[in-house]
């Protein structure tokens, strides 16, 4: 039972992180998926390898939460693409998560700093 | 509905895998820009992006209104998995269709005689009206005819008060057959308040309840399309019935019958026509007629009770010395019609039983399932590795179990169609309704309800072990194709023990109702009714058809009783003094006088166990005479001789010279009741109804008998209506209802133990298999053949003892409820339990002892050589 919370709790901490990035790079406004993914693997230096494939779930999850909303347009090379933008629920919702992201992160480095460890 | 849904989401999928494709194809572009060969950058391309297909599936299976497809795929993976296995699949199929065959049958029975309503509009809503005597037990009975009207003449509760009273059986002589026909007489207004019309003609009308225009009729649709061709030209016709001329009014709709739910089917129906003496209070009147009455909009039961409660108390006022311990009581009319409690309580019973075999059966394919689960559990695991999740496997194993509930069900539902028409035909004919069970809409939906229930029961016990069983554990076991962990064998387990209990209660079930057979069947009856034929002949011709019928060879005494015949329901009682005390017609203590001639005592086998009995010297011109069987001999001399004394029956007055046997007129489970007889040549007029009764040497069907009684009365008189019947036959309904439950309980028993010991062997088959290698290291080390078949046998008895402690405690538990169903049988009769045990214990121990001879036969080599 324990096993399978954990696993449970662990899948959608990732889930959670994804569509916070997700979130974010739309906030420069429009993407479509490739550019997207592309974004965060720039924005991260090349650290989170996003498996491009994954976005899609993540997307259209999003989406029918009302977060980001979709519509065709043209790519740079002039293919049909679905461009996804922030709607003003999803700005609440990034606001939300950034927020929740910081205290997260400074608690963790607060802990992690080498000065407090006894050991 | 399904449709729409579907519709748009496959669109939206097209859309979905062409967005990922123009993804792809876009940073294939890129890479190919930034120098990589095309083929290059298109492996590149999909290394970075995952299978596209598996990320739809992903998409999909999240898409909340994804419903329909993963579950058509589910069907689609469990119908392929039964038929890889189809052996499995038939035998639960097969003990699936059987349980829920059973159960639907024996619930459209139930249904029809206790559940559903009658067949008439608002059916809750009509009453009867009965009356009741404190001194007679409070059982409703019939009301004297003045007492009747008045009810009717007085009452404001009901709208229509109808006066019904019982047909005698009527001769129908048409086109030179005669047939005898059942049905009822009523007043018109019966017809308001059953809201029934006739589908052709008219219905009667208060006008025809006068002496002389009481000569209509109304007939079945039954009757009509069988001896009229389903003539519309019956209305206004006149037909020959006994000796009276009838017109038809109109025929009765298909269906319709009264008194309702009667086990006879009624043929005609005609006016109640009370005489004027009926009319008057006083003298000897026989009680006969009920009422039947609808409830006013807004008057309850309750308040129609203490309405008719008041007027009784005025009436008794009015009448004093009429009523004395009269009461009234107004019940549903659906409650006459079950035959009362009795027949509720029993058709319950077989409701239960039915259920406890539903249980079991399914109890034992949930086993299967689980064995069958274990058995996969590779698959299962490999597919979880493959990434499905553990609400996809345990979905699977749901829409396996539904589906295999619902091919069971459908062949079950087939099943039971065929089962209830047989069953109609095996239950007894005192069951009222019985022809009204049928499959209809509303049985198949209870049926179908059952099945889902059963369905989703069955995938969630296997589900919840694939649920329960954690990926890593599965994979490192996983070399094995059985794998048996801890939870698999408690869940066999405990399924295991609730098989052998349910099996065991209905063990005990049918251990007590096949001795209530048994001592039924066993009960001295006071005579001997084998081989004995009785026919009815009109008074006037009754002398010479005895000399007659005497003189077949063959028949060794013949004798004939007027009236209150053997083995016949009902009877008249009379008002009579003897030994000084007078003894009304409605006491307890009444007796029923027969008239008799001098042959009736041999031809029934009556001992005679004092004085003498009749013999030709007593005929009209000598002195009265009367014989009293024992039981009226206790009852009224105690222990004087009552031979010599006088018994006065209105202005007879009659000698006691003798004293003979009593016998059990009501069948077997009847008392004794008081009897006193006359002979038949000092009544001064013909028998009214007298009965021939014939005593033929050997079976009177055999000996073939019957046509040549028949032969012989038709050379006297021609016209003679002739239905001859042996008492055998004439007893069959007071003893049938106790031999159907004895059958169907002992069928339903071994069902049920047949099915336990299938998963007893199942279960010690399969932990025989597991242990091969155990037994046969230990084998190898010298252990005794007979020890390793003891121990496999002893984990099977510690199951069964176990079963069998919580079946006999439930059944315990239970059978009280039985009570009223049983004849001289405890409903905790020890020897009833200990047999149902032993039974099951031996079952239960050869089904264990093939495993077990198994597993001491293995041969060590060969076992070590599996690992």
């Amino acid at each position: 039972m324990r096993r399978r919370r954990d696993a449970r709790a662990e899948r959608d901490l990732l889930a959670g992180t994804l569509d916070m990035l997700i979130l974010r790079m739309l906030q420069a406004g429009p993407a479509h998926g490739l550019q997207i993914a592309q974004d965060i693997e720039r924005r991260s230096d090349d650290v989170l390898l996003v498996e491009q494939g994954s976005l899609y779930p993540a997307l259209y999850r999003l989406e029918e939460r009302g977060w980001i909303a979709s519509a065709a347009g043209v790519s740079d090379t002039g293919r049909r693409a679905r461009f996804y933008r922030l709607t003003p629920k999803g700005k609440k919702q990034l606001a939300a998560e950034s927020s929740r992201w910081e205290t997260l992160t400074r608690a963790v480095a607060r802990v992690m700093r080498p000065s407090g460890a006894k050991s | 509905m399904a449709w729409r849904l579907v519709r748009p989401r496959r669109r939206q999928a097209r859309d979905r895998a062409e967005e990922m494709r123009a993804h792809l194809e876009e940073y294939a572009d890129q890479l190919v820009a930034r120098g990589l060969t095309p083929e290059a950058a298109r492996r590149e391309a999909r290394l970075k992006f995952g299978n596209p297909r598996v990320k739809l599936e992903e998409v999909e299976a999240m898409s909340r209104t994804a419903v329909f497809e993963p579950l058509w795929r589910d069907v689609r993976y469990a119908a392929r998995g039964l038929h890889r296995s189809p052996g499995f699949t038939a035998v639960v199929v097969a003990v699936l269709a059987l349980g829920i065959g059973t159960a639907t049958a024996i619930f459209s029975v139930v249904d029809a005689v206790v559940l559903r309503g009658l067949p008439f509009p608002d059916a809750h809503r009509i009453v009867d009206v009965s009356a009741t005597r404190i001194s007679d037990g409070s059982r409703p009975t019939a009301f004297a005819a003045p007492d009747a009207l008045d009810y009717r003449a007085l009452q404001d509760v009901f709208d229509g008060l109808a006066a019904t009273a019982f047909l005698p059986r009527i001769a129908l002589q048409e086109g030179g057959q005669s047939e005898l026909l059942d049905g009822a007489r009523f007043t018109a207004d019966l017809f308001h308040v059953l809201r029934v019309r006739p589908q052709l003609g008219r219905q009667f009308a208060p006008e025809h309840e006068v002496n002389g225009n009481h000569n209509v009729a109304v007939i079945s649709d039954g009757l009509w399309r069988r001896r009229f061709g389903a003539d519309p030209g019956i209305v206004g016709r006149t037909i020959a019935l006994d000796r009276a001329r009838v017109e038809v009014l109109g025929v009765m709709p298909p269906g319709f019958d009264y008194p309702a739910g009667d086990p006879v089917n009624g043929d005609i129906w005609m006016p109640l026509v009370f005489s004027d003496n009926e009319k008057t209070r006083g003298g000897a009147i026989i009680p006969y007629t009920r009422l039947a009455g609808r409830l006013k909009p807004g008057v309850t039961l309750d308040q129609a009770q203490a309405r008719m409660e008041q007027i009784t108390r005025s009436l008794a006022a009015a009448h004093p010395g009429w009523f004395g311990d009269q009461g009234i009581l107004v019940r549903p009319l659906r409650t006459t019609v079950a035959g009362g409690d009795r027949i509720r309580s029993w058709m319950l019973m077989l409701l239960a039983a039915v259920g406890c075999v539903l249980l079991l059966t399914c109890v034992n394919v949930g086993n299967l399932m689980v064995a069958r689960a274990t058995a996969r559990g590779r698959e299962g695991r490999i597919r979880a590795a493959l990434g499905a999740s553990r609400w996809q496997l345990a979905r699977g194993a749901v829409v396996e179990g539904l589906l295999v509930a619902a091919i069971g069900s459908a062949l079950g539902v087939l099943m039971a169609s065929w089962g209830i028409g047989v069953l109609r035909a095996a239950i007894p004919t005192t069951v009222p309704l019985v022809s009204l069970a049928a499959l209809d809409a509303r049985v198949l939906v209870i049926a179908g309800a059952v099945t889902i229930v059963l369905g989703a029961m069955l995938g969630a016990l296997p589900a919840f072990q694939l649920a329960s069983r954690t990926l890593v554990r599965g994979l490192r076991a996983a070399e094995r194709t059985q794998t048996p962990t801890a939870g698999t064998h408690r869940t066999r387990a405990v399924l295991l023990i609730a098989e052998v209990a349910l099996a065991v209660i209905l063990l005990v079930g049918a251990g007590l109702f096949a001795s209530s057979f048994i001592r039924v069947m066993s009960v001295d009856l006071g005579m001997d009714y084998q081989h004995v034929v009785r026919v009815n002949v009109s008074g006037q011709i009754l002398d010479p058809v005895i000399e007659r019928l005497s003189r077949i060879p063959g028949v060794e005494a013949v004798g004939a009783l007027d009236q209150n015949w053997p083995f016949s329901l009902g009877g008249t009682r009379y008002s009579l003094t003897v030994a000084g005390r007078s003894v009304e017609y409605r006491d307890r203590n009444a007796v029923r006088p027969h008239w008799v001639t001098p042959g009736y005592f041999p031809v029934m086998r009556l001992p005679v166990l004092g004085g003498r009995a009749f013999n030709a010297a007593d005929t009209a011109g000598s002195a009265p005479v009367a014989l009293l069987s024992m039981e009226a001999a206790r009852r009224y001399f105690a222990d004087r001789d009552p031979i010599g004394s006088d018994i006065e029956m209105g202005a007879w007055r009659a000698t006691v010279v003798g004293i003979v046997g009593g016998m059990r007129l009501a069948g077997p489970e009847s008392d004794f009741a008081p009897e006193i007889y006359f002979p038949a040549t000092q009544k001064g007029r013909p028998l009214t109804a007298p009965a021939v009764l014939v005593r033929t040497g050997p079976d009177p069907y055999r000996a073939n008998v019957i046509p040549h009684i028949k032969t012989a009365i038709w050379s006297i008189a021609p016209t003679q209506t002739l239905a001859p019947i042996t008492l055998a036959e004439q007893l069959v309904p007071f003893i049938a209802p106790r031999r159907f439950n004895m059958v169907i309980l002992t069928m339903f028993g071994v069902m049920g133990t047949i099915i336990a010991a299938i998963g007893i062997y199942g279960v010690m088959a399969f932990i025989v298999a597991q242990r091969t290698q155990e037994v046969g290291i230990r084998i190898a080390l010298g252990a005794q053949p007979g020890r390793v078949r003891r121990s496999v046998l002893w984990s099977a008895s510690r199951l069964l003892v176990a079963g069998l402690a919580i079946g006999l405690a439930t059944a315990a538990a239970l059978a009280g409820r039985l009570e009223g169903l049983l004849f001289q049988v405890e409903p905790r009769d020890g020897t009833v339990y200990a047999a149902a045990s032993l039974v099951l214990l031996a079952a239960g121990l050869l089904a264990a002892y093939l495993p077990a001879r198994r597993a001491s036969r293995v041969d060590p080599l060969i076992a070590l050589r599996a690992e």
